[in-house]
């Protein structure tokens, strides 16, 4: 066609199926190659017709598919097993099982986004116009009618034999179709629209991003602020939430902090075991064999630990923490010791009530009562002791040695001392190493120091440890290791003459 | 369909093509029936019913800004029942969803060409339904602006999701599923827009619908590899909506609690969907096919087949139950069979009940061919196995729990008003999506339908 405008090529018009069948053999047999025929619903058989040969699409499914599968289990083993790995059920960290759905569903996932997104690309779509949609018969392509067109793009086009050869396939109308280069664009207010919504959507993209890799010196904009900037006390600050800042609050006046304390004031000697600041020295009640027998049950559960069932001070607790060498346990005290047993009973009643060094209050944990009835227990059980705790409570658990008896008092007492003030806790009596050297066979030895001088330990050398520790420094300690208990000169006197004892 | 080695007898045997289209049945009658309910008002019932739906979508919106602004103690949900309402909805309306995947897809393999009159129309329903169901996990998980931790993106806390919790299984297997339904059900509406954007006399149908048309010509390059596709899509969604009702099922199967621990699950919850499902295909096309003049193209054939696919799921469903006590007595083992006789005879035997003579027995009319093609009947019959799912749901979900292995925590799950509110608002939700589809939408598959009549297939060409 010699038209000033452009030809895109011609158009065909069918009515039934058997018509375009035949029409589009006729058009294949010519060697038309870019042309196609157009139809309302897919027509079988056409393909064969035209010669279309079969589409390459579900290999693109196959390797999405493939995609899928693969990316699907690389996840879930780097996120759950590599990342991140979760421990639940002490179930493995690994079991492909798990993770089957997960994979299945990325699978399929995959497959059909490409399936999908492939084919409109392989068909060339979306496209904003077509040269045909000028055409006003062709609008019945997605209705009622068959349609054939041949383009000039085809090498072997000839306007004048295409149209005689669509003649000859029995078309009901036959003509030919512009190409109006200038609508196949769309629109610019179309495309200006699509570039504000598309640069819209990467604004929120681009400002996360940019608050995900850079640094500011102003907190972070939380939209929901959730429990982050509640109103509460937090460490080192003063509480919002009080005028005076104070988070533990003070107790009200008039006011008792636990249920029974307002007792204290109508018999203070039976609930705190003092009256005007004086220890009582008897028990405020009768002592019976039901509260002798309760006493024990109280002292075999809350005390026995560590105090040891015949309250030596030889509990499972600690003769745990002496196998674990824990550094700076104390030892419970031997409830034998003279000193205790001639406490008055308020006293006792106090230490078990409020705690002592450390060792923990029980009066949350035994009733006044209890407590009272432990106090008259341990009586009986001092006193029991040169009988031989065995027949107070019977076979079941074994006693423990009662040690070397010491004929000299002064080493007895320095024995001791060397629980009550808790040298035991890093010193052994058997050679074995605790926190620092074990005492067994101290005396008389010869100490390398830090300072590359040596001496014998004696008893100055010992005296001035004991006043002093970081005078000298024996090598493979640190100054400052070495606590001392408040200790008087006497004390000092005993501890030295027992370590003196242990010379060997 | 484009296999050109079927020959015109055989196909002409698969097809059956004077009862699936009645009428005059030509290509243009089919465009125009179909064209003409998007392009004209609707009747008056569409208006009515679309205000009713919006009124009620309205409710779900204050039911949800109420539940997220004071939390999720709004519900009833509470130990021992911690998974309450939300549940049983999400259940319910994911099964519905499946019914429309089962036409679109598996049918499409099966070579039936019935599905046609249906399958756009299901699809639809499919979408909306998961849309429904999506819902309720999402306003559940209590914090909803964090609900993207479900999904593997990097977060400040460093932490990425649990994949073998079935819980995220779920999240995979629902949102693939939607994705899959959406991609094959505006795939299948792309011929048919284009149909719509030419015979539009407006501008501004004839730009809306053609941006979605993507200019669509019906070049037959383009139906190759658009039918090779949908091929494709068919058979990728066939697997899929069978393993997402199974994801569905393991959230309860993969615990270790009498009621719901056992492998019966995923067929059950399966043949369960498609139940449900198809019920819910023909409480909607019942009122639409009268309501937009679509008798010849969604005829009584098409209904009467789905009443039997519905009495034999429903009886699939039926021996599922039985052969859940079966197991409970079999096993020997006391916590499962007190379970089962508690669901039976226990504080919800009412629910049970209801469950079974909803799916179990109603269903059972259909063996009689006046009753499948009764539209009164079928009506009310789908109904009632709508409700009965529901309460399947219920029943597996609250019966397993009230009654947990502590007597001392033992309790009566009872809804709240606003547990009422959403399960009603979600029917608003759905039914506003579902008639502006049918307004604005082909509600037939123009061209698949075409497909199936004898104007579609050459006789002299062969």
């Amino acid at each position: 066609m010699s038209d000033s405008k452009k030809q895109f090529g011609v158009l065909a018009e069918y009515e039934t199926v058997d018509e375009i069948l035949s029409a589009a053999a006729k058009v294949r047999d010519a060697g038309y190659t870019k042309w196609d025929c157009y139809t309302p619903m897919p027509v079988h058989g056409l393909d064969d017709a035209m010669g279309v040969k079969q589409t390459r699409l579900p290999w693109f499914t196959l390797c999405a598919g493939l995609t899928g599968a693969s990316l699907g289990l690389l996840m879930q083993w780097w996120m759950n097993a590599v990342d991140y790995p979760f421990l639940t059920s002490g179930k493995p960290q690994w079991s492909l099982p798990a993770n089957i759905p997960v994979i299945f569903e990325l699978t399929i996932l995959f497959s059909a986004l490409t399936t999908f997104f492939t084919m409109w690309i392989m068909n060339n779509l979306p496209r904003w116009f077509s040269p045909l949609a000028r055409v006003e018969r062709f609008a019945r392509a997605t209705d009622d009618r068959f349609f054939i067109a041949i383009e000039t793009a085809d090498p072997i086009f000839n306007a004048a034999s295409a149209e005689s050869l669509l003649k000859e396939t029995g078309a009901h109308a036959i003509e030919a179709v512009e190409d109006p280069d200038e609508s196949a664009a769309p629109p610019t207010w179309f495309r200006h629209a699509l570039m504000i919504a598309g640069t819209g959507l990467i604004i929120p993209l681009m400002i996360i991003a940019y608050a995900r890799f850079s640094t500011q010196d102003q907190p972070r904009i939380h939209l929901v602020p959730d429990m982050d900037f509640q109103e509460k006390y937090k460490a080192q600050n003063p509480s919002p939430l009080f005028e005076d800042g104070r988070a533990a609050r003070p107790q009200l006046a008039g006011t008792f902090a636990m249920e029974d304390d307002h007792l204290v004031l109508e018999d203070p000697g039976y609930y705190t075991g003092k009256v005007d600041g004086e220890y009582l020295t008897e028990i405020p009640m009768p002592v019976t064999r039901e509260l002798l027998e309760r006493g024990r049950e109280r002292f075999m559960i809350n005390c026995a630990a560590c105090h040891g069932y015949d309250g030596s001070g030889n509990g499972t607790v600690h003769k745990r923490a002496l196998s674990l060498q824990t550094a700076g346990w104390i030892p419970p005290s031997n409830l034998h010791q003279a000193y205790i047993a001639a406490q008055p009973k308020g006293q006792q009643f106090e230490s078990i009530s409020d705690g002592i060094r450390n060792m923990p209050g029980y009066k949350a944990a035994i009733t006044t009562e209890d407590r009272w009835a432990i106090v008259a227990y341990l009586e009986a059980l001092q006193g029991i002791e040169e009988a031989g705790a065995q027949q107070l409570w019977g076979a079941a658990p074994a006693v423990e040695d009662a040690g070397p008896v010491d004929s000299d008092p002064l080493v007895a007492k320095g024995r001791e001392l060397y629980t009550s003030k808790t040298c035991i806790a890093c010193h052994s009596l058997d050679g074995t190493k605790l926190v620092s050297g074990s005492f067994l066979g101290l005396a008389g030895s010869e100490r390398k120091f830090t300072d590359g001088t040596t001496a014998i330990a004696d008893e100055a050398y010992l005296n001035e440890s004991i006043t002093n520790p970081n005078a000298k420094i024996v090598e493979g300690y640190t100054p400052g290791l070495m606590v001392i208990p408040p200790i008087t000169d006497e004390e000092r006197e005993a501890l030295v003459a027992f370590i003196m004892s242990l010379k060997q | 369909m484009a296999n050109a080695e079927i020959s015109s007898a055989e196909l002409d045997n698969i097809i059956d093509p004077p009862a699936l289209v009645q009428g005059k049945g030509d290509l243009a009658t089919i465009t125009e029936t179909v064209s003409r309910v998007a392009e004209h008002k609707p009747p008056k019932a569409w208006y009515i019913g679309f205000t009713l739906a919006l009124g009620i979508l309205g409710m779900l919106g204050l039911a949800i800004v109420y539940l997220i602004s004071t939390g999720v103690g709004v519900w009833g949900n509470n130990q021992p029942v911690a998974w309450g309402w939300p549940i049983v909805n999400f259940v319910f309306w994911v099964g519905i969803g499946h019914a429309g995947t089962l036409i679109s897809a598996v049918l499409y393999l099966f070579r039936q060409g019935w599905r046609t009159g249906i399958n756009r129309f299901s699809e639809a329903m499919t979408i909306f339904a998961v849309i429904c169901a999506g819902l309720f996990p999402a306003i559940h998980v209590g914090r909803i602006w964090v609900i993207y931790w479900v999904f593997p993106v990097p977060n400040q806390m460093a932490m990425w999701p649990q994949f073998r919790s079935p819980l995220l299984w779920d999240v995979f297997a629902v949102s693939t599923y939607f994705t899959v339904s959406l991609l094959f059900w505006y795939m299948g509406l792309v011929p048919d827009l284009a149909t719509l954007r030419d015979r539009s006399k407006t501008k501004i149908r004839r730009l809306m619908y053609g941006i979605f048309a993507l200019g669509w010509t019906g070049a037959n390059r383009q139906w190759h590899r658009y039918e090779r596709a949908y091929l494709l899509l068919a058979a990728l969604a066939t697997p899929l909506v069978l393993s997402v009702h199974s994801v569905v099922s393991f959230d309860f199967a993969t615990s270790q609690l009498p009621g719901w621990h056992t492998t019966i699950f995923p067929p059950y919850f399966v043949a369960g969907a498609i139940f449900s499902g198809f019920a819910m295909v023909v409480t909607l096309a019942v009122p639409a096919r009268a309501l937009f003049g679509l008798r010849d193209l969604i005829t009584l054939r098409h209904l009467e087949l789905m009443n039997k696919v519905i009495m034999a799921t429903g009886m699939l469903v039926g021996y599922a139950y039985a052969m859940e006590f079966f197991m409970a007595w079999y096993s020997g083992n006391k916590y499962e069979g007190f379970t089962f006789v508690n669901r039976a005879f226990g504080p919800y035997a009412w629910a049970y009940w209801i469950m079974v003579s909803c799916n179990v027995i109603s269903p059972q009319i259909f063996w009689f061919k006046k009753a499948r093609r009764s539209i009164p009947i079928m009506f009310v019959v789908s109904i009632f196995v709508n409700i009965g799912m529901w309460f399947e749901r219920f029943v597996i979900t609250v019966t397993s729990l009230n009654r947990d292995f502590l007597p001392s925590s033992w309790n009566y799950f009872s809804p709240t008003i606003i547990d009422w509110a959403t399960l009603i608002g979600s029917f608003g939700l759905f039914f506003t999506l579902f008639l502006l589809f049918c307004r604005y939408l082909p509600q037939v598959a123009i061209a698949e339908v075409k497909g199936q009549t004898p104007h579609a297939h050459g006789h002299s060409a062969h």
